[in-house]
């Protein structure tokens, strides 16, 4: 069954159309990569996923909830209970440290829980790096506290843009192993962008993007 | 048989019955109060004279026993909560029990007003005292203003039993003595008064009457007569300085305000501090004045216990309330 | 529009609110098709209330009656609040139905039992209403406006607050349980009911005083029990122990204390309520989501509590000399003119006028009881005045710590201004001081009562 269904979804700016009747679903639990190259649409479809953005037609239903339908609160409720985000700049609080970072996403889902972010920020390899600040964390290291942060809140979608887009490929590996781990044990949805063809690899499928539209859709050999 | 007993003893401990007894007595006190006024003062009278009341107050002594007795062995684990509640849950565990039995075996006996010579019989015994000597509360020359205490000392009285043993009795705390407890209620001024009717003496001696604070107007009477005499002290001179003015008062002399009044007619109103003539054959004259006293004489073992539970609330509040404050800050 | 109409038309409206939005809290709780007989029982009620006040409405009114009233409100005020502690416990994990859950969820028995709450609440305040409108009617020249403005303000503002009360019921469940549905009920009581007018606070001196008179029985049975005796014997050194406890302060903030109190623990208990996770949470997140939907629920429970909580301690202390059963009353003394000229001695066996309190006598001039007031004002001098002002009906005057207050309007008037004529000040009489008495004449007295009994809003002293 699938668990996001795309269906006719175009997305037009005032003088170019950056989606044009995409159709695609996607089932409860896989990991899909979104390829293409730069204006191919992929960054716009994954807002569009991630409720940040609305398309101009079309439906989108993530867990049989017609997203496009709902109000702005609704949908901000929906997007802090359903979906979690990483993106290529971790975008962390820079005075806070790496469990407040964390208790962040909890306070906006629901209340702060210290205990559990900690847990959080150990399950990706950050143990020895509670309190530190960003300032302080290798990119890589930012990253993962990124990653605890956006699965701190047990979303059943994982959508990530160009997650490895600033490190280097050991890290990259790293980053990759890590997130593939954890939704091998957690099995929610992932839906990566990227360019970069090594992270497809790490995907079940990949749908490939160019003007707008998909131009491929097949599955990886492992 | 054994379950009963469990069932019923879950029934004393349980926080249900606090609730609801104390609703019970929240509900009475409300009635009491909207509807008659005195309402707690008739809680304490019922509490000592009406059986219902006395059950519901002994089951509810039983619930709250019960309830502190477990909660000590709660805290025994760890010591400084349970040092620092101790005081005033053992203060609650004696109070209870104490008000009870002081207010229902409490023998009281308030004096008449008495003085030098005079004897006091505690209730239902038989020891006896006598009065060997007044303590004053007031000066015996002063100079007063306006904003001047009724008193100038706490009153108190010497008694002597009958083996010879003297006793000193003030106004608080109260004094042992014998088997009893006594203190002084009130302290008053019994003017010397003498009645005559022509050279006859119709009455010479001393009347305790409410004269303070001065101004305080009491009246007497005389079988005999067929007048009311109000009475009241007035300053013997008054001093003035400036706007400031105070008065002098001399109890070995006082200066009397006496009005006379006939079948509620003032035949006479006057000032004296030696005589005054009331009619053409009746003289109203006035020697010395005597101290007297109201004294309470208490007969009630159980008294030390129900003043140490007082003593142990008020000073185990501030710890108690310390100890819950510091757990809960450790539980966060 | 005379002002007696408005004023009838404000009081309808005044009950018509109250009653609806009391009946529209006590609904929200009623929800439910199996709950209909409840909300039945609470119609019932009020029409049985609606009747009783008609009825009443052609009754004589006595001073008793408004007694009888005031105490009733204050009664029921005591009854919900205390029932309000009671569910909260009971909601927060204190089982205090027990052994009679299996009785009490009977219907046969809540049936009954709302009737009689529902009679009980309603009843005073629209019995007290009924017999202002009545008293408002007596005063009017034509009484059937009084009547008719009452009526359509009732009627109007009933239909008003339930057609707003629709829209805003959806929210009341968020707001209200049960506890806060009797709480809310019981400070409706206190904060707005009453029997004289529109806006007033009439029962918190009433139980201000109450609550200072159970402070200062317990502090007097305690030193009756320890054997202290009246605080003029006791020496200084003790009294500055204990002496604190008898100033008027201390009432004040210890009755504060017993009222408040209920209401904090009332909030730390809702709060302190242990949390029963529902068997589907399988996630941290959903346990989180839990904890903040439950905090949310609390705090929003909360509201209505510490709404009524900063509202009693603000106007605790500004009612604090306000109108209630704490007044000085005293009873007039009957004294006789001689010929035209009536003196007063200032001085007599058993009272001094110079002694700061109020002093009332009473004469009689062409069979109607007249009343005198006669005090010493602090510039030491003594003023004679009418126990009855130029505006209101001639209830008279009460004495509270710093002013006389008028007993129909309860408007204080501070002791300088007393002998000053106009508004609502007691008429003042002209009058020569001696050294021994104050002497008045009956042709001034009789001039100035008739200004008491001028005007549409007198009625004739009883």
């Amino acid at each position: 069954m699938s668990f996001i269904t795309i269906e006719k979804v175009s997305k037009e700016y005032a003088t170019t159309r950056a989606l044009n009747g995409v159709d695609c679903t996607i089932g409860s639990g896989e990991w899909v990569n979104i390829m293409g190259p730069s204006g191919s649409g992929k960054s716009t479809l994954l807002n569009i996923l991630g409720g940040l953005d609305r398309p101009t037609e079309g439906i989108v239903t993530i867990n049989s909830t017609d997203i496009n339908r709902l109000s702005e609160d609704e949908l901000a409720r929906f997007r802090r209970e359903t979906i979690g985000f990483v993106f290529q700049q971790s975008h962390l609080i820079p005075y806070l440290d790496a469990t407040e970072n964390v208790m962040l996403a909890q306070y906006f889902h629901s209340i702060p829980d210290r205990g559990e972010a900690e847990e959080a920020l150990k399950r990706v390899g950050l143990g020895h790096r509670l309190r530190h600040r960003p300032a302080e964390l290798s990119g890589g290291e930012q990253q993962r506290v990124g990653i605890a942060r956006a699965l701190i809140n047990n979303p059943n979608l994982l959508l990530a843009d160009e997650p490895t887009g600033n490190l280097d490929r050991s890290n990259t590996r790293n980053i990759l192993e890590l997130l593939k781990e954890l939704h091998a044990q957690e099995k929610f949805t992932v839906v990566v962008v990227t360019h970069d063809p090594f992270v497809s690899q790490w995907a079940r499928r990949v749908i490939s993007m160019e003007d707008g539209r998909i131009i491929r859709d097949e599955p990886v050999r492992s | 048989m054994k379950s009963i007993a469990a069932r019923i003893y879950a029934f004393l401990r349980s926080a249900a019955l606090t609730v609801w007894l104390v609703g019970l007595f929240l509900f009475y006190y409300l009635s009491m109060a909207v509807w008659s006024n005195e309402a707690f003062g008739m809680y304490i009278v019922h509490l000592s004279s009406n059986n219902l009341f006395r059950g519901f107050y002994l089951l509810f002594l039983s619930n709250v026993v019960l309830r502190l007795i477990e909660r000590l062995q709660r805290l025994w684990s760890t010591r400084a909560q349970f040092i620092l509640q101790l005081p005033l849950l053992v203060g609650l565990l004696l109070f209870l029990p104490a008000l009870f039995l002081s207010l229902n075996m409490r023998k009281t006996l308030r004096t008449p007003p008495v003085g030098m010579g005079d004897i006091i019989t505690v209730p239902h015994g038989t020891e006896k005292y006598q009065i060997q000597s007044v303590e004053p509360a007031l000066k015996k020359r002063s100079l007063r203003n306006e904003g001047a205490a009724v008193f100038d000392y706490e009153p108190g009285l010497m008694l002597l039993d009958p083996q010879g043993r003297t006793y000193r009795v003030g106004a608080f705390p109260p004094s042992p003595v014998g088997s009893t407890y006594m203190h002084v209620l009130t302290f008053g001024i019994g003017p010397g008064v003498e009645l005559k009717k022509g050279r006859e003496v119709v009455f010479r001696g001393y009347i305790a009457l409410q004269l303070t604070p001065f101004g305080n107007v009491d009246v007497f009477d005389n079988s005999d007569l067929p007048y009311k005499f109000y009475l009241s002290i007035i300053p013997n001179s008054t001093i003035r300085k400036g706007k400031e003015s105070a008065n002098t008062y001399d109890l070995e002399k006082p200066r009397y305000n006496v009005t006379v009044v006939k079948e509620e007619q003032t035949i006479l109103n006057g000032e004296t501090d030696s005589s005054i003539r009331i009619d053409e054959n009746l003289t109203l004259s006035f020697f010395t004045p005597s101290d007297w006293v109201i004294v309470e004489v208490v007969q009630d073992r159980f008294l030390p216990w129900f003043v140490l539970s007082i003593c142990l609330i008020c000073v185990g509040i501030v710890p108690f309330l310390f100890s819950m404050v510091m757990s809960k800050l450790r539980a966060k | 529009m005379s002002r007696f109409v408005l004023e009838a038309l404000f009081i309808g409206a005044k009950e018509g609110v109250k009653l609806s939005f009391c009946t529209l809290l006590v609904f929200s709780l009623l929800s439910g098709r199996e709950r209909l007989p409840l909300k039945r029982s609470v119609i019932a009620g009020l029409l049985v209330v609606f009747l009783a006040s008609f009825l009443l409405l052609t009754l004589p009114v006595t001073f008793e009656m408004r007694e009888i009233i005031v105490r009733m409100i204050g009664y029921v005020f005591g009854i919900f609040f205390f029932l309000s502690i009671g569910a909260l416990f009971h909601e927060s994990g204190t089982d205090i139905i027990g052994p009679f859950r299996s009785v009490g969820g009977k219907r046969v028995l809540q049936i009954p039992i709302l009737l009689v709450l529902t009679i009980g609440y309603f009843a005073p305040d629209m019995a007290g209403s009924a017999l202002f409108i009545a008293d408002l009617a007596s005063m009017a020249q034509a009484p059937m406006p009084v009547f008719l403005a009452s009526g359509l303000g009732f009627v109007l503002f009933i239909a008003g607050t339930a057609a707003l009360g629709r829209k805003v019921q959806p929210v009341f469940p968020r707001l209200f349980g049960l506890p806060q549905v009797l709480l809310t009920l019981a400070l409706i009581k206190l904060l707005a009911g009453g029997i004289r007018g529109f806006a007033e606070l009439t029962l918190i001196p009433a139980v201000q005083a109450g609550l200072m008179k159970l402070v200062h029985d317990v502090i007097h049975q305690t030193f009756v029990m320890i054997l202290v005796p009246d605080h003029p014997v006791l020496s200084t050194t003790t009294w500055n122990f204990v002496g604190f406890l008898f100033r008027e302060t201390a009432g004040l903030w210890l009755s504060l204390i017993l009222l408040v109190t209920p209401l904090v623990l009332f909030v730390i208990k809702h709060f302190r309520e242990p949390l029963r996770y529902p068997g589907s949470i399988d996630r941290p997140s959903q346990r989180r989501m839990f904890i903040r939907s439950i905090r949310d629920q609390r705090l929003l429970k909360s509201l209505p509590v510490l709404f009524f909580l900063a509202v009693i301690i603000m106007t605790w202390f500004s009612q604090q000399d306000a109108p209630g059963v704490s007044l000085y009353l005293p009873d007039p003394k009957p004294v006789a003119a001689d010929g035209d000229a009536l003196n007063i001695p200032i001085q007599s066996p058993t009272e001094d006028l110079r002694d700061g309190a109020i002093h009332k006598f009473s004469l009689l001039i062409r069979d109607e009881q007249v009343r005198l007031l006669i005090m010493k004002k602090p510039d030491g001098t003594l003023t004679a005045c009418l126990d009855a002002c130029e505006i209101c009906p001639p209830d008279g005057y009460g004495q509270s710590r710093e002013h006389v207050v008028c007993l129909y309007c309860k408007t204080p008037i501070p002791f300088d201004t007393v002998g000053k004529p106009g508004g609502c000040n007691p008429i003042p009489l002209p009058t020569v001081v001696t050294d021994k008495e104050v002497r008045l004449t009956m042709k001034d007295i009789s001039e100035k009562w008739v200004l008491v009994k001028s005007g549409a809003s007198k009625t004739t002293v009883k």
